[in-house]
């Protein structure tokens, strides 16, 4: 094989529930704000968790011409929330990373689940199955059609977003729509730099979104007691008893092209648990080797600040701090830790986007985050946490993971770039 | 070419559960008769018909598992009890094409149900956030989550290395291939599986696949799960060798000339035979066509009149075909073109012997 080249990355964008682009967006998190709140546009009364942080205003269509949208079949009923906030990153990061480049060397990694079907289209496929507790497949088979006509499919499909961008940037390289859960993003950006890696594409657009401030998922996350029934995101602290659901896009430009980069992807590293469809392993064993893989990668042996999956969930926290602890030694004494989720939820999809880009942030101007919500570290997560405002600091390197439902585990690596 | 991978990967096992058999032996059996012409193959019916789990732990998980989750699992336990892979499992790396094919209606219907205050009364949401809410398996959510159909089967097995599951409706699939051959070979995991998964005849599927307007335009949703195993150097037998793999995208250029570029980068150096597996019987038609005019000496298997179109799963099914049928008295090269709903074209070649 030959030498591996360097990836940069050239530029950012995100649609967070604090703004509509990322300058105005880290603001808010350098001051340590927090966007949870009471979920408003449905009843959520009896629900397991009634907080989420939202987008209140109105996100315009910034970007895709009718065009894309037509091909997408997409109404003015029946709007992908997903694409919409995509979108809006999208150009940002675009337009940041000023790049020029050939369609065909263009690819598009983004990493999304299924859009969600509006509780009136669920009540409708209830309605056309017989309405009762069990499907009448005969009934369904007469009326599947019309039931089919009441709800626009590319407003489910995970590969929405994906195929809107490669139209929009007439990208013909590859197009990728990774779902890994909560590691969907991460390890999109993990694909996007290995495409680049292998010659596939110059230039990636990659990155991921959460649309889940829905009645459905806070159901179903509920479900599993995955909630925060306090309804606060505490990551790491010893009150944590659950995440809060949150919805964004980050998105980012990759490219060989050094000139002007934010920062370079230094290592990626992957893992399945293989042990539980929703515990990590109690010794960490699929972070451990995750987070391993991606500093080999880097060629380091820890790195000065790792944005955290910090879920605010109390088996989570405590295994990846452990983690963290047994991967980099003593040196994770001197790692400065944080995550985001305590001020911007967990985006699921989106989530290890918009950590990438808290790290890019520390790496470029030596801006750390916070842990919003944390106050009271719970001692089986000592690190060296960064509580309450933003510091500064120089970071040459950073660690982002994101573990996944399903036991899927990714993680960058990214080092400062010299100017 | 475009997607020659820098050195041949050897396959060392294959596992398919699809319409043209239920296990390797006699879906290889099929695909050979096939292509000696025969006509009386016999297609397994819908729904497939699932073994039984093998052990407990499976029988529990099943009953949380998806129709895709399913059907990968089967197809899984198949290929691993044949390999001789038994240690290092959280080393091996796991790449899936998935589908969009989720959870069990009737837990949606259960649900929504109990979210009435009485039969007939309208939904309401307090009842939904808590008798609704009772009323579901805890982990209805994960049915629908697409990644489900590879965690499912790498926790029965214990696979624990690089992985990635890709949304699939066609070129996914390929994706994943390309993504497990380069872990291979960068040394992210000695050797990986690659699959793809799908069911795309449960109620939901079939109503999206509607509204998308395919079935209309010939498409003939199929379900089924197919897996290769990939080694970068066979220790024992292989059942091929990994040449190629890449995808074209057809939105610039249109299909049919891409289609004619890429047969006419295949002129350069022909496969044997070719095997052609578009979604719809107008595409076969038209890939039968080309084909015989570019590579007129090129046998070609032809198989959407046989298996439909099972998403996701497609792309697997068709190296199967193409693997089933390399080696003596066979074909020496055999290239795979497929294309899914998503309209890009993935080509990938498989040899007999490591060549390159």
């Amino acid at each position: 094989m030959s030498e591996t080249p360097r990836i940069f990355i050239s530029g950012v964008g995100a649609v967070t529930p604090f703004g509509m682009d990322w300058s105005t967006s880290l603001e808010a998190l350098r001051l340590g704000k927090c966007a949870i709140r009471k979920v408003t546009h449905f009843d959520t009364k009896d629900f397991p968790s009634t907080v989420a942080a939202w987008i209140e205003d109105d996100v315009p269509n910034v970007w895709l011409h009718d065009m894309e949208r037509e091909k997408l079949q997409l109404t003015e009923h029946a709007e992908d929330r997903r694409l919409l906030l995509a979108q809006m990153a999208a150009k940002e990061a675009w337009e940041q990373a000023s790049l020029s480049v050939e369609g065909k060397r263009v690819g598009i990694f983004i990493g999304a689940e299924s859009g969600r079907a509006t509780l009136q289209t669920v009540l409708a496929l209830s309605r056309a199955g017989g309405g009762g507790t069990k499907l009448d497949h005969e009934r369904f088979g007469v009326r599947a059609a019309d039931f089919a006509q009441s709800f626009d499919a590319s407003v489910v499909s995970p590969a929405t977003v994906a195929s809107a961008f490669a139209g929009k940037l007439q990208a013909t390289g590859p197009v990728q729509t990774v779902s890994l859960a909560c590691a969907s993003s991460n390890a999109a950006i993990v694909e996007a730099t290995r495409a680049i890696r292998m010659g596939l594409c110059d230039i990636a657009l990659c990155g991921g979104v959460g649309a889940d401030v829905d009645p459905l998922m806070l159901v179903g996350f509920g479900i599993l007691s995955a909630l925060s029934a306090k309804g606060r995101s505490c990551p790491f602290d010893i009150r944590r008893d659950g995440f809060v659901v949150g919805e964004g896009a980050a998105m980012l430009v990759l490219s060989k092209d050094s000139e002007g980069a934010l920062a370079e992807v230094a290592g990626i590293g992957r893992s399945l648990d293989a042990y539980h469809l929703t515990k990590p392993c109690d010794d960490g064993d699929g972070a451990k080797r995750s987070m391993r893989q991606a500093l080999r990668d880097a060629g380091l042996g820890c790195v000065d600040y790792v944005q955290a999956h910090g879920t605010s969930t109390p088996i989570n926290d405590g295994v990846e701090a452990a983690a963290i602890r047994d991967v980099m030694g003593v040196e994770s004494e001197r790692s400065y830790v944080s995550s985001v989720k305590g001020a911007v939820g967990h985006w699921i999809a989106g989530a290890g986007a918009v950590g990438l880009l808290c790290a890019v942030a520390a790496v470029k101007d030596g801006t750390v985050l916070p842990t919003v919500g944390l106050e009271q570290p719970d001692p089986i997560c000592a690190l060296r946490h960064v509580m309450g405002q933003a510091i500064e600091v120089p970071i040459q390197s950073a660690l982002v993971n994101s573990f996944a439902f399903g036991g899927a585990n990714s993680t960058i690596v990214i080092k400062r770039c010299e100017q | 070419m475009k997607g020659i991978l820098p050195q041949p990967i050897a396959v060392v096992g294959a596992a398919a559960f699809c319409q043209l058999g239920l296990d390797w032996p006699s879906f290889r059996e099929r695909c050979i008769g096939l292509l000696a012409g025969r006509k009386d193959t016999t297609l397994q019916d819908f729904p497939l018909v699932v073994p039984k789990a093998q052990s407990k732990p499976e029988k529990r998980q099943r009953r949380l598992m998806s129709r895709s989750a399913l059907l990968a699992t089967v197809a899984l336990n198949e290929l691993l009890k044949a390999l001789p892979w038994d240690e290092q499992r959280e080393e091996l790396g796991c790449y899936m094409g998935v589908g969009a094919s989720g959870g069990s209606e009737e837990q949606l219907f259960q649900l929504l149900e109990a979210s009435r205050e009485n039969v007939g009364a309208p939904f309401s949401f307090q009842h939904f956030g808590e008798e609704g809410l009772r009323s579901c398996n805890p982990l209805y959510a994960f049915q629908i989550l697409h990644n489900f159909t590879l965690c499912h089967p790498s926790i029965l097995h214990g696979l624990g290395g690089a992985n990635s599951a890709f949304f699939s409706r066609g070129a996914g699939t390929t994706h994943a291939l390309s993504e497990g051959a380069y872990a291979v070979l960068e040394g992210d995991c000695q050797r990986a599986l690659v699959g793809g998964a799908d069911a795309g005849r449960t109620p939901m599927a079939h109503a999206e696949l509607e509204r998308e307007g395919y079935l209309s335009k010939g498409l003939q949703a199929a379900e089924g799960a197919g897996w290769i195993a990939l080694e970068r150097d066979a220790q024992g037998h292989a059942l091929g060798w990994l040449e190629r793999c890449t995808t074209y995208s057809t939105a610039r250029n249109g299909f049919e000339r891409v289609t004619q570029d890429i047969l006419q980068e295949l002129q350069q150096e022909p496969p044997e035979q070719l095997v052609l597996y578009p979604w719809n019987q107008a595409l076969q038609a038209l890939w039968a066509k080309e084909a015989k005019q570019h590579l007129p000496n090129v046998k070609i298997l032809e198989l959407e009149s046989l298996l439909g179109d099972p998403l996701a799963a497609g792309p697997a099914l068709g190296w199967l075909a193409a693997l089933a049928t390399l080696g003596e008295g066979h074909s020496k090269r055999t290239t795979v073109l497929h294309t899914g709903i998503d309209t890009e074209i993935s080509v990938v070649t498989f040899s007999h012997q490591k060549e390159r």
